[in-house]
């Protein structure tokens, strides 16, 4: 075998550049091991990191999604606790109503009359509900009530009652007030505008229209309904006992039917918390997924992490070993 | 034979091992100098009249393995051309931004779609507008910053092309000053050893710029040729010429247009002759030379080209699929071009509507209410915001993209750009490895070969050492024998 000495530079350039790379690969390895993550990313996703790319903004779109979806469900939430209120009163008074008029007794009809300003009032305040300072009710204009004080409502319908000369007239006058669009409701007496509320992106190209408005024609059936009940209870008819049962009874049977509509109402909006719901459920479920895939893709094995350090470790520690030795191995020693 | 004549073979056997001595502890001294030749002094033996007359000291040669010299020189060469590559890669991949990065351009993209998501969710909020518009602005701006490194790197090349070329003409002079030198002392019988370290080394600083073949030529003079057939120094210097561009480099500069090729004196009556270069054919290519003009012809120009469609893909999108509405007065959309031009450098420009940005007399409101608006609309009016959430994830069909085909949202397209670059700049960094481990090995070899052993040396020097020994006790011994005559 031949041998030759090779020169000491080489030995040096040799003993530097295997330290080096020990070194660099311990880097490496040290980054894995307290980071969890795989050093080199374009191996670990062979390549191509446009998968890696994608999966990081699915996850961000879907905590966007769920911050959209969190915020949906609670004005769905109290939307629908809103018009299942709006239902049940407008269900009780049909019921009074239509029990008591038949009867003929004025003096508790009336009472039912009076109520029946106080449950209009009451309709027109849930109206003016609002989420996190966000009227619901008002379309796009979420800063403002959506409807006016139930004072100045109630103290018009008054008026138009009084003004009739019979009870058909005061019904007519009060249809014509809540009356699409021209009616003095639509004009005064809604507040908000009259562009819906954009839908929300509940997940991708998943878009919910959940947005209902005071001039809901449903909403607007029950408080017309409680607007004729409840100018009986009032001042303008005060000595038109007649009057006051006809628009009592009209009242009643108006408001049967349009119970039913807030009920509708009710259904509709449970639907779309339904839909909600399940783009919740997909939302989480696609999350989960995302991030166990990232970090499959990513993860850097712990344990295998730390076996290549110690071993790097082992190995850097065998070239100082044998640099020092090579060091003390010199003829020059020996001359001496 | 007398002891006069016994007495000069010991003397010049003296002054033979004082000179190996003298070369030995030269090699001993330069044992880590990187680019130092073992030397060897040669001795033979005089004869005159058939009787041994002492020893006689030759040349000192240099020791040489010419095969691994020019593979290593390639290598320097290789290795230069894609460490330029790999380093140009790598500062492109920085300002786009790799999936590591917060500011990347991709991650700003997905930042202003999430951005306009939650604006869309609560349109009155002046929280959400503002985090929108600066979402939008810090898109802008690692755009911007993208343009900007690439136009950097295509200055810093030009800049460098310019330094190289003046570096290999000075070092090309000093080649043929050297050449004649040793002609001269090859003449007159003198150690040409030194200057031919000397040589080497600047042919070591020519090979990486330009890869070499060297030729041997009468009386110790070297030619040197590029790879690919160029002449550089064949009895005569033969200069490169090149004209650093006078302003730093912008997107529309191309070889002729504000930048200047590579050209060569020839002996031409017309003057310089223009070389191909960067294309990896060109006579002078393979090299770092040849890499910067890569560099700056057409791997930064790909990258510059690459985020100008981006951009103009981005400022398209918020025009063309916004409805008039939203548009401002003159029809732009959320982004706009800053100052004037085409496509090219567009990424440079890119800005920020100045309508929604309130560093710029602008209102955040505007997003929602459409980018003419005198006043405020409806604060839940999110029917605009998600107009623009839309037009940002829209798939639409790249034009003028190298890194993808496929149709995308803006930020799907950001991400293909950045994955085109990260495996770019991951595969000029594999090739960069391989070759730093080839040009190292290589570089070993051959100072193996040619590097000075001590271990080696110091044998020989003991050998000095008795050989000296003997020497003088030959010469005290005649030194008796004569002491003897003279006193009988």
């Amino acid at each position: 075998m031949y041998v030759s000495g090779g020169s000491d530079l080489a030995r040096l350039q040799r003993l530097q550049r295997q330290g080096a790379e020990a070194r660099a690969r311990m880097d490496g390895a040290g980054q894995e091991m307290s980071t969890g993550e795989k050093a080199d990313r374009t191996a670990a996703t062979g390549g191509n990191l446009t998968r890696l790319i994608s999966m990081d903004r699915a996850l961000a779109r879907n905590a966007a999604f769920a911050s959209t979806i969190s915020l949906t469900e609670l004005r769905l939430d109290t939307m629908q606790s809103v018009a299942s209120g709006i239902a049940e009163a407008a269900s009780a008074l049909a019921v009074s109503l239509n029990e008591t008029v038949p009867l003929g007794d004025v003096a508790s009809a009336t009472r039912l009359g009076k109520q029946a300003r106080s449950d209009l009032a009451d309709t027109l305040a849930k109206l003016n509900v609002q989420v996190s300072g966000q009227s619901l009710f008002a379309g796009t204009a979420t800063d403002r009530a959506a409807v006016a004080p139930a004072d100045g409502i109630l103290a018009d319908l008054d008026a138009l009652a009084a003004g009739s000369a019979t009870a058909a007239d005061a019904a007519a006058a009060i249809d014509a007030y809540f009356a699409k669009p021209a009616g003095a409701f639509f004009t005064s007496g809604y507040l908000g505008s009259a562009d819906g509320l954009a839908g929300a992106d509940v997940g991708e190209g998943v878009r919910l229209d959940y947005g209902v408005t005071a001039t809901d024609d449903r909403i607007v059936a029950v408080l017309k309904a409680q607007a004729k009940a409840a100018v009986a209870g009032g001042p303008g008819l005060a000595a038109r006992a007649e009057d006051r049962m006809a628009l009592l009874e009209a009242a009643g049977t108006e408001l049967l039917a349009a119970k039913d509509g807030a009920l509708d109402l009710g259904f509709a909006i449970g639907f779309d918390q339904q839909t909600l719901e399940r783009a919740k459920a997909a939302r989480t479920a696609e999350t989960n997924v995302l991030s166990l895939a990232r970090a499959r893709l990513l993860e850097a094995d712990l344990e295998t992490a730390t076996t290549n350090y110690q071993a790097l470790e082992s190995q850097l520690d065998a070239i100082y070993t044998v640099t020092a030795r090579l060091t003390d191995l010199r003829f020059t020693a020996y001359m001496r | 034979m007398s002891i006069s004549s016994a007495l000069n073979n010991a003397a010049s056997g003296l002054a033979a091992q004082t000179r190996l001595a003298e070369t030995i502890s030269n090699n001993v001294a330069n044992a880590l100098t990187p680019g130092y030749a073992r030397r060897a002094t040669e001795l033979s033996s005089v004869s005159l009249g058939g009787y041994g007359q002492g020893v006689a000291v030759g040349a000192t040669t240099r020791a040489e393995n010419a095969t691994l010299t020019a593979e290593r020189r390639a290598m320097d060469a290789a290795l230069g051309a894609s460490g330029t590559r790999s380093d140009a890669y790598d500062r492109i991949l920085t300002a786009i931004g790799d999936t590591t990065s917060a500011s990347s351009v991709a991650t700003l993209a997905t930042g202003l779609e999430t951005a306009l998501m939650a604006a869309t969710a609560s349109p009155q909020s002046t929280t959400a507008l503002a985090g929108a518009v600066s979402a939008a602005k810090d898109l802008a701006t690692a755009i911007n910053r993208a343009s900007d490194e690439t136009g950097q790197l295509r200055s810093e090349a030009d800049t460098e092309i310019g330094r190289q070329v003046t570096q290999l003409n000075a070092a090309l002079h000093r080649i043929d000053a050297l050449n004649d030198k040793i002609t001269t002392l090859v003449a007159a019988g003198g150690d040409t050893a030194n200057l031919e370290d000397q040589r080497a080394q600047l042919i070591d600083s020519v090979a990486a710029i330009v890869p070499l073949k060297v030729a041997r030529r009468d009386g110790g003079q070297v030619a040197l040729f590029s790879r690919n057939g160029g002449v550089l120094l064949e009895g005569k210097v033969y200069e490169l010429g090149f004209t650093p561009a006078a302003t730093a480099v912008t997107a529309e500069m191309t070889v002729g247009a504000g930048l200047s090729g590579l050209a060569q004196d020839v002996g031409a009556l017309t003057g310089p002759v223009a070389i191909t270069a960067g294309s990896g054919a060109g006579l002078f290519d393979g090299g770092t030379l040849g890499a910067l003009f890569e560099l700056r012809d057409t791997i930064a120009p790909q990258a510059q080209s690459e985020i100008d469609a981006y951009a103009a893909d981005l400022v398209d999108r918020f025009q063309s699929l916004m409805p008039p509405g939203a548009l401002d007065a003159a029809g732009d959309g959320l982004f706009v071009d800053a100052g004037a031009g085409g496509q090219a450098g567009l990424a440079g420009r890119l800005a920020v509507n100045a309508a929604v940005d309130p560093s710029a007399g602008g209102a955040v409101w505007r997003l929602r209410d459409g980018l003419a608006a005198a006043s405020q609309g409806s604060v839940g009016n999110g029917a605009t915001l998600q107009a623009l959430s839309d037009a940002m994830t829209a798939a639409r069909t790249p034009t003028g993209f190298a890194a993808t085909s496929a149709r995308g949202g803006s930020a799907a397209l950001a991400s293909e750009i950045t994955s085109f670059f990260a495996a770019r700049a991951a595969r000029s960094d594999e090739d960069r490895a391989y070759l730093s481990a080839r040009q190292a090995t290589l570089a070993e070899q051959e100072s193996s070969a040619t590097g000075v052993d001590t271990d080696t040396e110091l044998q020989s020097l003991t050998l000095v050492e008795q050989a000296y020994a003997a020497n003088a006790k030959v010469l005290s011994v005649i030194d008796e024998l004569m002491q003897l005559l003279l006193e009988s």
